[in-house]
């Protein structure tokens, strides 16, 4: 049965794949179907076991039969088989400098997924959390045998029942789904990347992601902090590219990256970026109403979780009244020292963790707004984007600020570098097309 | 001769507002430097203390109006001033003067102990640090002010580039590998002078220099070609040193031969960008041709300078640990490719594996089991969530310094894996207590020795042995 759900599975991909893009290249289609498809295949997971069903090789070949089966009959109806090509690329029409690149992009993967397959989940927080979760529910079957300790509640279970699928299936370590994710995120950007600046652009902008040491290093420990960066930053670029046209498809599949991003992490807040941004863009466009879709898409299982966490958790706020309390707490200690002492540490732990990315993405900008001789929605939506995202992490660490001991929150610099790795692939983008987009001022 | 200003270079007559803010400039900058300067003599945060004024908050403010400077000096390119040059050389005197002061005492601090500076001399290094950083940063902002308004300094630039060039590159080289022999990050902590970053402007600096009409002479090929050569030299040594290490232990080759392997990394890497791209400039070049804004408008090759030298700042700071990595991992799986789970699982957690594995030999898994606070020295056998991993189904629950919960039927005995702070002791529980049992282990080929019926949490043995108390 399980080599039956891992053919089911694969199917499902390409199925899922080809429905949301609706374009026939294979490795694009298959990489963008695999991070759609794990995660809505976990989240179903979660409302079975939620609402009683045992989490087994049963359930799970049931779940994967009736996606593989919904996104076939999709596919059927809008007329579309699963025929796939592989882009055409004649490797002799590259120089020397491109075969090296595209050779060390290819090193970088093989050799972090013969890691994967060769070490067990065991790093501290896949041992204290993550894979713990994962190994109580593979072995009671039961969603409920996390619930006696509040600790196991604080984050959603998307990489947790991915990596209790993967046991049920067979394999003994779930770390080689982390390359997976950074391997489908690589070849989800290339393609993005090369319909937004062309191939060539587009190869230089995916090797300075693939070798990104904290991207690189994500991809080999099983912590929820790549899944989540993925999903963000592919959803936002797919979100940006709407300024131009709205698609549907791509507005489908910004919602959907974003709103499975908090399936991964429910602590940072950078979907309500997101939110607003696809309102700007609505308004823009004078589609106001596709923004209703896309907002209750990027919510939906943020709030399916804290519903879930609720009803375990007798001592959790509301999102309303937390955030309140942040205000408050940070508004009550304002001061230039505090101030300062938080801008140095935001500017170490956030901003210089991407280089000098952010200087490049300043001078991409100056440079696009020189030639277009205004600012126009794209150079907003940039600014909107990277400095609400550097502005919400400076608050956030404002508050720990006024909130624990000085020499406690030091050590928060660890997961504020974590959470920065959101940046690195955002920052290259932006800057790539502020150079390289064709045909923008025509 | 090129250094000074003279009337021969193009002279427009400085406008009232930069005068103004040449002005301002330099009375903040002044009085920064004594603020500074009497923190140094005092501690941090006495002048915000007596005065009230917030030193950081002159400092940022003193940059503004330097910075709008060169904003002025790039948009206009054509005013100079003597000014411009008083200020450049108060700031040269006055950031070497700082310089040297702060690298005697770091001198002094490093061949004496810790702290000497200030218990002997009363002078805070912190601040001194402080002083330093900023008269850097106005030596930095002034220069390039002043480069951008003399046309005689860039065509001094222009003119002996490739010796210019190779003096830094030499330079930067022998930092890079002092790095590499001492430790990570020796130059730059110390002097607070990033080597990468200066090999990555320095990269750009190549790739545009043609651009700009500058000839690549014959011996900076050479040096080039060298480089590439080193690199692929530094490159095997390395990995000959990462087979070593990998075949030891933890940090061998730093203990055994004083190389720090990921300085050496560094090292290879920067020199291999370092030489694809000069040979690639004419490719990069292009690239930066064909994006957005031509290269002829002085203010876009500016823009493009930065962008140029950010992505080799990020490749040069990236590259390195990214490979490193990877033929960390690939060494280690290529030299155990038939380990067992339990081998890797112990690799990774060598103590607290083995023990987690002896306690869940000696207990049932309906028991429950008190584990230490998760506090110092407890930090991860304290840590019930981790514990919980090893031992699931068994219960675990967690202890005071002095109690333990009532319901459990086992208490590790945990000496504490972490370093002691000021507060704390080795041994848990730290209660005497009537006991069925006592199992003391002594590691995985240890011999086990149980002992019945007390345990003396006074005890010196007690204190700093490991085992489980069923109760």
């Amino acid at each position: 049965m399980n080599t039956l759900t891992l053919l089911l599975s694969l199917i499902s991909v390409l199925a899922w794949g080809r429905l949301l893009l609706g374009k026939k290249e294979l490795f694009y289609s298959m990489s963008l179907g695999f991070l759609i498809y794990s995660s809505l295949l976990t989240f179903l997971l979660f409302i079975f076991g939620w609402a009683g069903m045992n989490i087994n090789e049963h359930t799970l070949f049931l779940l994967t039969s009736l996606l593989g089966i919904f996104a076939l009959i999709i596919n059927l109806v809008l007329g579309w088989r699963l025929k796939f090509e592989i882009a055409k690329f004649d490797i002799d029409k590259l120089c020397s400098l491109e075969k090296l690149v595209l050779c060390m992009i290819a090193v970088l993967l093989f050799s972090s997924l013969v890691h994967g397959f060769y070490w067990p989940a065991v790093d501290w927080d896949s041992i204290a959390l993550y894979d713990s979760r994962a190994r109580f529910i593979y072995s009671t079957e039961e969603l409920s045998s996390i619930v006696f300790r509040s600790y196991y509640l604080i984050y959603p279970l998307g990489t947790s029942l991915l990596h209790t699928v993967v046991y049920i299936i067979g394999f003994t370590t779930p770390l080689f789904l982390y390359t997976l994710y950074f391997a489908c995120f690589l070849v989800c950007y290339y393609y993005i990347s090369a319909e937004s600046f062309g191939n060539k652009y587009a190869l230089a902008s995916s090797f300075l992601v693939a070798i990104t040491y904290s991207l690189y290093a994500h991809a080999q420990i099983a912590y929820t902090n790549l899944p989540y960066s993925i999903f963000v930053s592919l959803g936002l670029i797919t979100l940006f590219r709407s300024i131009k046209k709205i698609e549907a498809r791509q507005w489908l599949i910004s919602a959907m990256l974003l709103g499975f991003s908090s399936w991964y992490r429910i602590t940072e807040p950078f979907w309500v970026l997101a939110v607003i941004i696809s309102l700007i863009i609505a308004c823009y466009h004078r589609k106001i109403i596709i923004f209703l879709p896309y907002a209750a898409l990027s919510v939906i299982a943020r709030y399916v979780w804290v519903a879930y966490q609720s009803k375990y958790l007798n001592d959790l706020s509301s999102q309303e009244s937390l955030i309140t309390t942040y205000i408050e707490k940070i508004i009550g200690n304002l001061n230039f020292d505090s101030i300062w002492t938080v801008f140095v540490y935001t500017w170490n732990n956030a901003v210089a963790q991407s280089g000098w990315l952010i200087f490049a993405f300043l001078a991409s900008m100056v440079i696009q707004y020189m030639n277009a001789k205004r600012v126009s929605l794209e150079i907003t939506i940039q600014l909107l984007i990277i400095f609400g995202m550097y502005a919400l992490l400076y608050a956030g660490s404002y508050f720990y600020y006024s909130e624990e001991a000085f020499e406690t929150w030091l050590t928060y610099g660890d997961s504020l570098r974590r959470i920065s790795m959101v940046f690195p692939p955002l920052l290259i983008y932006f800057t790539f097309v502020n150079l390289y987009e064709k045909q923008r001022y025509k | 001769m090129y250094g000074v200003p003279r009337a021969k270079d193009k002279m427009l007559k400085f406008s009232h507002s930069s005068r103004y803010f040449l002005f301002v400039a330099v009375i903040l900058y002044f009085t920064s430097i004594i603020l500074l300067s009497i923190e140094s003599v005092t501690y941090i945060g006495s002048i915000h203390k007596h005065i009230g004024i917030n030193t950081k908050l002159v400092e940022i403010v003193s940059v503004i109006p330097i910075s709008l400077l060169i904003y002025g000096a790039i948009k206009a390119r054509k005013y100079n001033n003597r000014n411009i040059c008083i200020l450049l050389t108060t700031s040269t005197l006055i950031f070497i003067g700082t310089a040297i002061i702060y690298i005697a005492l770091l001198a002094l601090e490093k061949i004496t102990y810790n702290n000497f500076v200030y218990s002997h001399l009363h002078i805070n290094l912190k601040a001194v640090v402080n002083l330093y950083s900023y008269s850097m940063l106005i030596f930095l902002i002034s220069s390039l002010l002043y480069y951008f308004l003399s046309q005689r300094i860039r065509f001094f630039i222009k003119r002996h580039f490739n010796t210019l060039l190779m003096v830094i590159l030499g330079l930067l080289e022998i930092s890079i590998l002092t790095e590499a022999f001492l430790v990570k990050g020796f130059v730059s902590e110390n002097l607070l002078v990033d080597p990468l970053s200066i090999l990555s402007l320095l990269i750009s600096s190549v790739v545009f220099a043609e651009a700009s009409g500058v000839k690549i002479g014959s011996v900076l090929i050479k040096h080039m070609r060298v480089a590439g050569a080193v690199s692929v030299i530094a490159l095997l040594i390395y990995l000959c040193f990462m087979f070593v290490e990998t075949n030891n232990y933890n940090n061998y080759v730093y203990s055994k031969f004083h190389m720090d392997l990921n300085g050496l990394l560094y090292f290879s890497t920067s020199n291999s960008i370092l030489y694809l791209s000069f040979i690639n400039r004419e490719l990069i070049l292009r690239l930066v041709k064909t994006s957005r804004g031509k290269l002829s408008n002085e203010n876009i090759k500016i823009l493009k300078f930065i962008i140029v030298s950010s992505v080799f700042y990020y490749l040069i700071s990236n590259l390195p640990q990214t490979i490193n990595r990877l033929s960390e991992n690939t060494t280690y799986i290529a030299l155990n490719a038939n380990q067992t789970y339990e081998d890797k699982v112990r690799y990774r957690w060598p103590f607290i594996y083995d023990y987690m594995m002896f306690v869940k030999n000696n207990t049932e898994e309906n028991s429950v089991i008190a584990v230490p606070p998760m506090v110092r020295p407890w930090l991860t056998e304290g840590n019930a969530d981790m514990v919980r991993y090893f031992l699931y189904p068994r219960k675990i629950v967690t202890g005071e310094i002095n109690t333990f919960p009532k319901e459990a039927d086992y208490l590790l005995l945990a000496k504490g894996s972490w370093p002691l702070d000021e507060n704390s002791s080795y041994g848990w529980p730290k209660i005497s207590i009537t006991v069925k049992n006592i199992i003391y282990y002594h590691g995985e080929h240890g011999e086990q020795r149980e002992v019945c019926c007390f345990y003396d949490s006074n005890s010196a043995d007690n204190q700093n042995s490991w085992g489980l108390i069923k109760l």
